[in-house]
Order: structure tokens, then sequence, then C-alpha cells
């Protein structure tokens, strides 16, 4: 971690707000990559994000370790999508891969069929096996920083990991097969 | 070839396996065409996520949002805060004043008991010139006894200087 960013983060932590806002320019794109992966939803993503900060921020002056601020923070978001998605599992009402809708939030650049179609494979995956994937795949952690943030064995992580891969492959197939 | 190590691969793209693992893997896959294809859709699989969602355009609004939420959070808790200071100072003034409500009948009882007490040493002082007024030849005997009692302390300072010269000089 560099000079400038422990810096913001001390400063973020005795309530300056610049320094907040220089961590949210930050780490946005991570953040808000996190919850879109997750819960496939750019509007639900952006929500998720932002309560995501906000309780970031609440908590900043509990972190004890600035090194650790990077997945202190992917922690927070990953709770905050297990919480959107146990409230969402709650309406049961509203489905909860419903593409189409999905498709018209996106925007033109990221609406290719490829792209569709593993955003679609992700959403089929389990809650924990899509978490996992997105953690490594998309966030680029390594297998211990995961099993930190998840608090799970390391063995777990590449376990989960794999079946996830596989998963993702098997839907993948039978996408190509179908079209 | 039925050592596969298909559940190995996965780790293997990711360099997360051990140095004897992964030249497991790579000794197997130069001779086993189904666990070298599944490696290539795995790592085409692990790739395609990565580039999905790589250049997701973020909102615009995004951070004006995080930090409306959080000025409106660090409102409320200043507000909070503020409304907790003084309800803690009105319910510190009840307190007192509980406890001064449930206390009065104690400290009027030992007020009347001062009190008493202050009355009884006003008497006894009242009395004394009484008491040694009666008693005959008083001052005479006041006298004698100062005069007495001066000559015994001439006396007794006068050994304790005579004293310490004889202790010095044992001394030296």
């Amino acid at each position: 971690m560099d000079q400038e960013l422990n810096q913001l983060i001390y400063k973020a932590k005795r309530g300056d707000q610049q320094a907040s806002a220089a961590l949210v320019r930050k780490y946005q794109g991570s953040v808000f990559r996190q919850a879109y992966a997750m819960v496939g939803d750019r509007m639900e993503a952006e929500d998720i994000a932002q309560d995501a900060f906000v309780k970031a921020f609440y908590a900043i002056k509990k972190l004890d370790n600035e090194y650790a601020f990077t997945s202190w923070l992917s922690r927070i978001v990953s709770n905050a999508c297990y919480d959107h998605l146990k409230k969402a599992s709650r309406r049961k009402n509203v489905p909860l891969l419903d593409h189409e809708r999905k498709a018209s939030r996106e925007s033109p650049i990221e609406r290719s069929q490829t792209r569709m179609t593993i955003r679609q494979a992700l959403q089929k995956l389990s809650p924990d096996h899509r978490e996992i994937i997105i953690l490594r795949d998309v966030q680029g952690y390594t297998y211990n920083e995961i099993a930190d943030i998840l608090n799970i064995p390391v063995g777990t992580v590449k376990s989960r990991i794999s079946i996830a891969r596989r998963t993702l492959k098997e839907e993948l197939t039978r996408g190509e097969e179908s079209d | 070839m039925t050592d596969h190590v298909e559940e190995l691969l996965s780790a293997y793209i990711d360099h997360e396996l051990t140095e004897e693992e992964a030249h497991r893997v790579r000794d197997h896959i130069k001779t086993c065409e189904s666990c070298r294809e599944t490696l290539y859709s795995l790592q085409h699989v692990r790739d395609q996520l990565h580039d999905a969602y790589e250049k997701v355009e973020v909102p615009a609004s995004l951070e004006q949002a995080v930090m409306a939420s959080i000025a409106v959070l660090e409102r409320k808790t200043g507000v909070a805060n503020g409304f907790g200071i003084w309800l803690a100072g009105v319910i510190s003034l009840i307190v007192m004043g509980a406890t001064a409500a449930l206390m009065a009948p104690i400290l009027i009882a030992i007020a009347k008991f001062l009190y008493k007490l202050a009355g009884i040493g006003i008497k006894i002082w009242q009395t004394v010139p009484i008491v040694v007024g009666a008693i005959p030849y008083f001052t005479v005997i006041l006298y004698g006894a100062t005069i007495i009692l001066i000559i015994v302390s001439v006396g007794l300072l006068l050994r304790l200087r005579f004293t310490g010269s004889y202790d010095r000089r044992e001394l030296l």
C-alpha cells in the first residue's frame, strides 16, 4: 500500500470528508463491480455500493490496520450483497434473474452477447460460489486473501472456486448447445 | 490414463498449487487430452468473467450519493449526541432532586441532633465560671500551680541542655 493511500485512510478515520471522498473515488469501481457481479442489476448494485461505503465510513474508526482496508471493504460489500439477496429472496414475487430487466439497465457498450452469457451463467451459481469466483476472477484476490475476507479455510476457498468454475463452464456449454 | 487431475486444474490456473502438485498437473496434461481441454476451458471461463466486469461503467452519481449519505448520517449522529448530552443533564437533575427528597428526613434529623449538641456545649461553657467561682482560694491555687509549672519547666530545659552537651562530647 502506498503512503498516500495510507494517509487518506488515516485522515478518513479522523473524520476528514475530503479524504473520505478521495477513497470513494479510488474504490468506487471495485466496490460497484463486486456488487454488480453479485446481484446482476446496475441500480441494485449502486444501492449496495452506496450502503457499503456508508457502513465502511461509519465503522472506519474501528479499523485497526490501515493496510487491511481493501480486503476489509470487500468484506463489507460482500455482507451488503448477502443482506440484499436475503431481502430479495423474502420478496418471492420478484424474480431474482430477470435478464430482460437487467439487460435494459446495461449500457450499450456492455450489451454484447458473450458478456451477457457469462453474466447470466454467473447468476445461476449459488451465492457462495458466485461470491468466491467474483473475489477471485473479478477482484483478483489470492486464495489466502479470500480466506481472510470470508473467514473460511484456504482449502474451502480452493474447492469452492473449482466447483464455481466447473459450474460456469457447464452453464456456458449448455447455453451454446441451446443456441 | 486413470489418474486425472481435474480437481487441481482450477487452482493450477490461479498459481495456487504447491510446486509438487503443479509438477504433477504439468506432467499429466502433456499426455491427457481430456484434462488439457478442461484446463483450456477453465482458463477461458476465467478470462471471460474477468473481461465481462473489467470495464463496467460506474454510475456517475455514486460518489456524490455516498458523500450525501455520509453527511446525513453525521448530522443525525451529531443531533443524537446533542440530544444525549441534554438528556443526561435532565436525568442527572432528576436523580439529584429525588435523592435529596428521599434523604430529607435523615438530613433534618442530623441537623436537629447537631443543634442539640451545640446547645449542650454552650450550657457547659456557661457553667464553667460558676463552678470555678464556687471553689475557695481558686485564684491563689491557680497562681501557685502556674509558678510551680514554670519552675519545673525551666529545670527540665536546663537538664536537657546539659545532657545534649555531654552527648556531643562523647561523639567527638
